[in-house]
C-alpha cells in the first residue's frame, strides 16, 4: 500500500484531500498543527504534529500544502526551513514530491511572466518571497527526485476562506468588490478539481525531474460570474469603486514614496494644520507677495483629486486580483479532465450558503 | 498614590500567553507585577513574558489593585469570590460563570463589598455594535421580532492541552458562543435585562463538548417573545452575521471587527459605517482595560450585564 503524507492536512485544501484519499488504497499520514486534530478526528489517519517529525518513516509519496502563514513575515523564511526538515526526514529517493504553491508566484498583477518552469528567488510581497524560496529550495535539494510543483489559481469551493467566503462578506456587506470598468479573470480553481487533480497527478506513472504545473481551470471566468450569481442570489447590489491603482511599484518609487512625508511642502501642509505651528506659519506666510503664494500653492496642491476611500490604498492586493487583466491559464498534464464544471460548482457553492446561514 | 494599577493575572494559560503580551503591557496605567498559575511552568512562561513574579494566591490578592482571573470557567466562582472578598477589582475572562446561580450570587456579593467586577466581552468595543444600538435605540426599526445569531470558522487555535475536547466547557457554544451571543443581546439590549428564557430545540454534532451546534429559543424582557436560532460552527465558515429582525426592516452585523451595518427596508438597503474604527481585535481588548483601569464608561462591562448570557449558556449547553 503506497504511504502518502500530507503537510498541512487540516487546511481547506488538506481536508479535501484527505478526504478523497483515505478511503482509498493508501496508507495515508498527516502532518498537522493541534487544531488539525480536531478537524481531522472522523477521518482515522495517522495525525503527527509538526514538531514530532521524526517519528514519520519515509514516504512514498508528500504532498507539501503548508507554507507559513501563522508566523510574522519575519519568521518565514525559517518556518519554510522547519517545512523543509520535514521533508527532508521523509523523502527517500523513490518518494513523488508534490509541492503546492500558487499563482502569486507570478506577482498579484502577474507582473512577472507566466511560465511552467523555475521561478528565480525575488524580493517582492513576503506571501510570494516564501512560496518562490520553498518552491527552489525543494528542486533544488531533490534533484533525483520526482517532483511536481502545482501552483494553484485562486483557490475556490464551498466556504473557501480567502475568496468564496471573503468576496460573499464583501457583498454582503457592501465592501467594494471590484473597480469600475476593470472586471478581472477570476482565475479560480475549485477545492474539488485540485484535489483531483492531486489524485490524477498521485497515479500518474513515475518520473524523475521536476514538473511544472499551473492549475486554474475557471481561470477564463472574470469575477463579474461569480459576483453576479451572488448578487442574483441574494439580492444584491455589488459596490464598485472608482479609482485607481498604482500598476507598477519599484524600489526606487517605495523609497521616494516613504520619504515624500519629509518633503519641504509635506512638512509646511503639516504645519499649517497645528494650532500654533499654523498661526505662526500664516504669520510668516503673510510676509511673502500674494501672487507668489498663489503661484506656490498651484504648484504644491496635489494631484490626487480622486476620494479616498475607506480600507483602501492604490496598491491594495484584493483589488489587484479583483480587476487582473491577465489569465493564469492552465499548464497541465494530458488526460486530466476536471471534476466539477463553474456550474457545477456554483451549485455546490449555493448549497453551501443555504446551510451556513445566508438566507435566499 | 500612584496612577498605575498593580495587576495580577490568575491563570496563565494558552489564552494568558498568547494573547495577553499583544495587549497589557500597553495599557496606560496598568502594570502586570504578579502571576499565578498551578502549573508551574505556565506560570513561569508568563511571569517571563510580563517580567512579573510568580506569587501565591494570597501574594497576589494582597499586592494586587487589579485582578485577571483567567482560569478555566470551572474555578471562576471561587477565584471571584476570593477576589471580591480581598476588595480587588477584578476582570473575569468569559464565559463569565458556569451557571446563572453563580453568576447571580457573585454579582449580589459584589454589589454588597462595592466591589467592581467586569467581564472580558471585549467585542463590546467593536463600533457596529454601538452603532447598532443607536440604530435600534432611535426606535426607527420598531422592536426585535426575531434574532439570528450564525458564527463559524475553521477551529485554528493552538491550544496546548485536550480542554476543547474533554471539558464540558470547551465546546463552541462557550468559546465562539460566548462571544457572538453577547454581541446579540447587546446590540439588542436584552443584555440589560434578566430574560426569561424557553428552549424550543438544540442539536449538536456530539455531546458537550461540541463543535456545531444550532438552536432554537425563545427570549423575553417583558412578556413578549422573540424567536432566536443560533448556530456556531468549528469545522467551516459560517455567515457570519448576526441579523435582528424589527418590525420596520432588518438589521445585520457582521461578528467580525468591521465597522458597519446592514439596513433593510420595504424600499432596498443600504449599509452604514461607525465613525471610528480599530485595526485589531487586539486593540479592543487593550481600549477595553483602559477603559476600566481609568474607570471611564465601563458599565458595559459589568458582570450584571451579563445575567442572561450565562443563563443561555448554561442552558443550551445542557440541554438534551
Amino acid at each position: 500500500m503506497l504511504s502518502i503524507t500530507i503537510i498541512g492536512a487540516a487546511g481547506y485544501v488538506g481536508i479535501e484531500l484527505v478526504k478523497r484519499l483515505y478511503k482509498k488504497k493508501y496508507h495515508c499520514i498527516g502532518v498537522t498543527n493541534s487544531n488539525g486534530f480536531f478537524l481531522l478526528k472522523n477521518y482515522h489517519i495517522q495525525l503527527i504534529k509538526p514538531g514530532e517529525y521524526k517519528k514519520l518513516a519515509k514516504s512514498d509519496i508528500i504532498i507539501n500544502l503548508a507554507y507559513p502563514n501563522k508566523v510574522p513575515p519575519l519568521q518565514h523564511k525559517s518556518e519554510n526551513e522547519n517545512i523543509f526538515q520535514i521533508l527532508k526526514h521523509i523523502v527517500s529517493e523513490n518518494t513523488k514530491i508534490i509541492q503546492i504553491s500558487s499563482q502569486a508566484v507570478f506577482g498579484y498583477q502577474f507582473e512577472h511572466e507566466i511560465v511552467p518552469g523555475p521561478v528565480k528567488n525575488r524580493h517582492d510581497h513576503a506571501y510570494i518571497t516564501s512560496k518562490i524560496y520553498l518552491e527552489n529550495r525543494i528542486t533544488d535539494y531533490f534533484r533525483n527526485n520526482e517532483i511536481h510543483i502545482i501552483r494553484l489559481g485562486n483557490v475556490w469551493g464551498p466556504g473557501a476562506p480567502a475568496w468564496t467566503f471573503g468576496l460573499l462578506n464583501k457583498l454582503v456587506f457592501g465592501d467594494p468588490v471590484g473597480i469600475i470598468a476593470k472586471d478581472g479573470y477570476s482565475n479560480t480553481t475549485d477545492v474539488r478539481n485540485i484535489a483531483s487533480y492531486i489524485e490524477f497527478i498521485i497515479e500518474n506513472i513515475p518520473k524523475q525531474g521536476s514538473f511544472y504545473h499551473h492549475l486554474s481551470e475557471f481561470s477564463h471566468l472574470r469575477w463579474s460570474f461569480w459576483i453576479d450569481n451572488f448578487c442574483k442570489l441574494l439580492q444584491l447590489d455589488p459596490v464598485y469603486i472608482d479609482a485607481l491603482l498604482d500598476q507598477k511599484t519599484s524600489f526606487q518609487k517605495e523609497m521616494l514614496s516613504s520619504i515624500k512625508g519629509t518633503s519641504p511642502v509635506i512638512i509646511a501642509r503639516h504645519l499649517m494644520r497645528g494650532q500654533y505651528t499654523g498661526s505662526w506659519m500664516r504669520s510668516l506666510l503673510a510676509k511673502l507677495p500674494y501672487s507668489f503664494l498663489s503661484r506656490l500653492e498651484q504648484k504644491t496642491m496635489s494631484a490626487d483629486y480622486f476620494p479616498t476611500i475607506q480600507n483602501f490604498t492604490p496598491r491594495d492586493t484584493f483589488m489587484s486580483i479583483m480587476s487582473c487583466e491577465k489569465q493564469f491559464k492552465n499548464h497541465l498534464i494530458k488526460g486530466w479532465v476536471p471534476e466539477i464544471t463553474p456550474e457545477e460548482s456554483w451549485e455546490k457553492i449555493k448549497e453551501w450558503m443555504k446551510s451556513v446561514g445566508y438566507s435566499y | 498614590m500612584s496612577d498605575i494599577k498593580k495587576t495580577g493575572i490568575i491563570g496563565c494559560g494558552t489564552v494568558v500567553q498568547r494573547t495577553y503580551p499583544q495587549v497589557l503591557p500597553k495599557v496606560q496605567g496598568m502594570d502586570v507585577v504578579y502571576v499565578y498559575d498551578i502549573d508551574e511552568l505556565n506560570a513561569n512562561k508568563a511571569a517571563q513574558i510580563f517580567n512579573a513574579s510568580v506569587v501565591s494566591l494570597e501574594e497576589l490578592f494582597a499586592g494586587s489593585d487589579l485582578v485577571f482571573i483567567a482560569t478555566p470557567p470551572e474555578s471562576h466562582f471561587e477565584l471571584c469570590n476570593l477576589s471580591i472578598q480581598a476588595g480587588i477589582t477584578t476582570i473575569c475572562e468569559k464565559p463569565f460563570m458556569p451557571t446563572f446561580k453563580q453568576a447571580d450570587e457573585i454579582i449580589r456579593t459584589a454589589e454588597e463589598k462595592d466591589i467592581s467586577v467586569y467581564v472580558n466581552h471585549f467585542r463590546r468595543c467593536y463600533p457596529s455594535l454601538s452603532l447598532v444600538r443607536k440604530i435600534i435605540d432611535t426606535q426607527v426599526f420598531g422592536r426585535i421580532r426575531e434574532l439570528k445569531i450564525i458564527e463559524g470558522a475553521r477551529f485554528n487555535w493552538e491550544a496546548h492541552s485536550e480542554y476543547i475536547s474533554n471539558n464540558k466547557y470547551g465546546g463552541v457554544i462557550y468559546d465562539t458562543g460566548s462571544h457572538s451571543i453577547d454581541m446579540a443581546l447587546y446590540a439588542s439590549g436584552l443584555d440589560i435585562y434578566d430574560c426569561e428564557l424557553i428552549i424550543d430545540s438544540v442539536t449538536r454534532d456530539v455531546p458537550e463538548p461540541s463543535h456545531e451546534i444550532q438552536a432554537q429559543f425563545r427570549l423575553s424582557s417583558d412578556g413578549n417573545f422573540i424567536d432566536c436560532q443560533l448556530h456556531l460552527s468549528r469545522y467551516q465558515n459560517l455567515a457570519n452575521k448576526i441579523t435582528l429582525v424589527m418590525e420596520n426592516g432588518i438589521i445585520e452585523l457582521p461578528v467580525g471587527l468591521q465597522n458597519k451595518a446592514k439596513l433593510t427596508g420595504p424600499g432596498g438597503s443600504c449599509t452604514v459605517n461607525a465613525n471610528r474604527e480599530f485595526k485589531k481585535a487586539a486593540h479592543c481588548f487593550a481600549y477595553q482595560c483602559h477603559q476600566i483601569v481609568h474607570n471611564l464608561q465601563t458599565e458595559i462591562y459589568k458582570a450584571k450585564r451579563f445575567l442572561t448570557l450565562t443563563k443561555l449558556l448554561e442552558k443550551i449547553s445542557t440541554y438534551v
